[in-house]
């Protein structure tokens, strides 16, 4: 699978751009020419050679707080996709063969939670666990998770009833069995874009809870939270939002493109699933949920 | 084939009905059918006359909510999932879709579905597929193909495909559900002959089957389903030219054949009636 999705152009560059990422939230605090953290009485500096990117609204380097940020946003973003897979994806596909009552709670759970609003959600969690990076990821995870719930249920569901997956039954195959040799390789192909576009809802949302100051205490920097500052300033500093813009953005296109290359390498099944409409639809009603 | 030896497949008063909303659809009534070993068995009738359902309730995908199934000796009525899976797993029983195009994974290639019920039986990959080489060579297909998708086939190669995995755990009861009717004419003569080479094997067969024709000249003998029950057991060649059934001697009039086409039409209306009646 990993040769394959190596093998396509955008499976490279998409590979290239999450490595660079990747690499860009392991090191990116270490990278920091500055303290993201020190304000100077320099604030809303242009670009020059002391601040390479500029500084805010508080006289804190720009370029540092970009670099030291990337590791709590990619970070928050991950932790949501983990969180979803584990909510989401695992329970889609088992509401499939675990039985009817099974079936039954997870489907009013995931009803229950499409209908929750997320905000009144998020402050609740947090009043419970307390305030923290965690306890956000954990919020944002579930509440996204109905998404990987109905979309790997519905191509679970079309692949159950398929007359291979009666042949691997009557060969006397296992629900394991079924699930990892027929059902998985399926079900991946949707998933991975659902995945792809919960990455790019993830930063957004990582803002949008740093505005409350739930999750990420207002000081420590973020993509989102830098976007939300800039955003403040735009007559100043028109040209500031681009920068955590264009990190975002990257990592959501490669995100979207290594999505498109799993789809290509999925097989005929798995194009087939996503060229189905009804899953397409509900991927689109779905996303404008979240 | 004698009739003393130890059936196969004895089916006794099977009963099993689907739910339809409120009521309830009987499928079959009371259908009962013994395979002896080897012996090579027609069950035909018109679409919902419980041909499916009876293949499916020996294959334990549908629970029969009376009469009793029996399968290599053992009364399997009462299985549960599990006893089920088990007996599965000897491979004794195998199945042939009627399409395979759509009983093969189409993410797979040949060699990969065609070592599936080996690898499920837990044997080691090497020596599965081994063995997928040779009954692929036992249905005359090429070897360079176990490195094709299904999509990659021909209808006539696929159709070999799906015999040559349901001859992998050499079974000793195979039921094929229409193993003929969605290929060509020309595909389907040498599926035919196939099927007779498979019947050499010395695995006992199951064929169902719409249409007496392509039954007629390969079984041993005919079970006719009318209406969820077998209303007639015999011998092929006694069934097809001295049919007692009202049904069976209308299937038999009314077989497609060149020499029956002129033949009496009064007849097989007056069948009808009688049927209906």
């Amino acid at each position: 699978m990993v040769r394959r999705l190596l093998a396509l152009t955008s499976g490279r560059i998409a590979a290239v751009i999450l490595a660079l990422i990747a690499l860009l939230a392991l090191l990116g605090p270490l990278l920091s020419p500055q303290d993201p953290l020190a304000g100077s009485a320099d604030i809303l500096a242009d670009p020059g050679p002391h601040h390479w990117l500029g500084t805010d609204y508080l006289g804190r380097d720009v370029l540092s707080r970009l670099l030291a940020g990337s590791r709590l946003s990619v970070l928050g973003a991950l932790q949501v996709t983990v969180m979803a897979l584990l909510v989401g994806v695992i329970p889609g596909i088992l509401s499939v063969y675990l039985g009817r009552a099974f079936e039954w709670v997870t489907l009013r759970l995931a009803d229950t939670l499409i209908a929750l609003p997320f905000l009144v959600f998020a402050v609740a969690v947090t009043a419970l666990l307390g305030n923290g990076i965690p306890q956000a990821m954990l919020t944002v995870g579930i509440m996204v998770s109905p998404l990987f719930f109905r979309v790997s249920r519905a191509a679970t569901l079309s692949v159950a009833r398929s007359q291979y997956v009666e042949a691997a039954i009557i060969a006397g195959a296992s629900v394991g069995w079924i699930v990892r040799r027929h059902v998985w390789t399926k079900v991946l192909p949707p998933i991975a874009i659902a995945l792809a576009h919960t990455a790019g809802v993830g930063f957004v949302v990582v803002s949008s809870l740093t505005f409350l100051g739930i999750g990420v205490r207002p000081p420590a920097p973020t993509w989102g939270g830098i976007l939300a500052s800039d955003l403040g300033f735009l007559s100043y500093r028109p040209w500031a939002p681009l920068l955590p813009t264009a990190l975002i953005m990257a990592t959501v296109w490669a995100c979207n493109l290594l999505a498109d290359a799993i789809r290509d390498v999925s097989g005929e099944a798995g194009r087939a699933l996503l060229d189905n409409r009804k899953l397409r639809g509900r991927l689109a009603v779905a996303g404008r949920g979240a | 084939m004698s009739a003393d030896a130890r059936p196969v497949l004895r089916v006794t008063d099977l009963d099993v009905h689907y739910r339809r909303g409120t009521g309830r659809l009987h499928a079959l009534r009371g259908a009962s059918l013994t395979v002896a070993p080897g012996e090579t068995v027609g069950v035909i009738g018109e679409t919902g006359s419980g041909k499916s359902t009876l293949a499916r309730a020996v294959l334990g995908l549908v629970r029969p909510s009376g009469g009793r199934i029996e399968i290599a000796g053992g009364d399997v009525t009462g299985h549960s999932t599990r006893q089920w899976r088990a007996l599965r797993r000897r491979g004794v029983l195998q199945y042939v879709f009627q399409d395979p195009l759509r009983s093969l994974d189409p993410d797979l290639t040949v060699a990969e579905s065609l070592i599936e019920p080996l690898l499920v039986q837990g044997r080691p990959r090497r020596e599965a597929t081994e063995l997928a080489r040779a009954y692929l060579d036992r249905v005359h297909l090429d070897e360079e193909l176990l490195h094709r998708l299904p999509g990659e086939l021909s209808g006539g190669q696929r159709q070999r495909v799906a015999v040559a995995r349901a001859l992998v755990t050499d079974p000793e009861l195979i039921i094929l559900d229409e193993p003929v009717s969605a290929l060509d004419s020309a595909n389907r003569v040498r599926a035919l002959e196939l099927l007779k080479q498979l019947r050499d094997s010395g695995a006992a067969l199951v064929f169902i089957s719409h249409d007496l024709g392509s039954v007629a000249g390969i079984a041993d003998r005919i079970a006719v389903l009318y209406q969820g029950r077998v209303v007639e057991t015999a011998p092929a060649r006694e069934l097809v030219n001295a049919p007692r059934h009202p049904y069976t001697r209308l299937l038999v009039s009314s077989a497609p054949t060149l020499s029956s086409a002129a033949g009496d039409r009064a007849r097989r209306e007056a069948l009808r009636e009688l049927l209906h009646v």
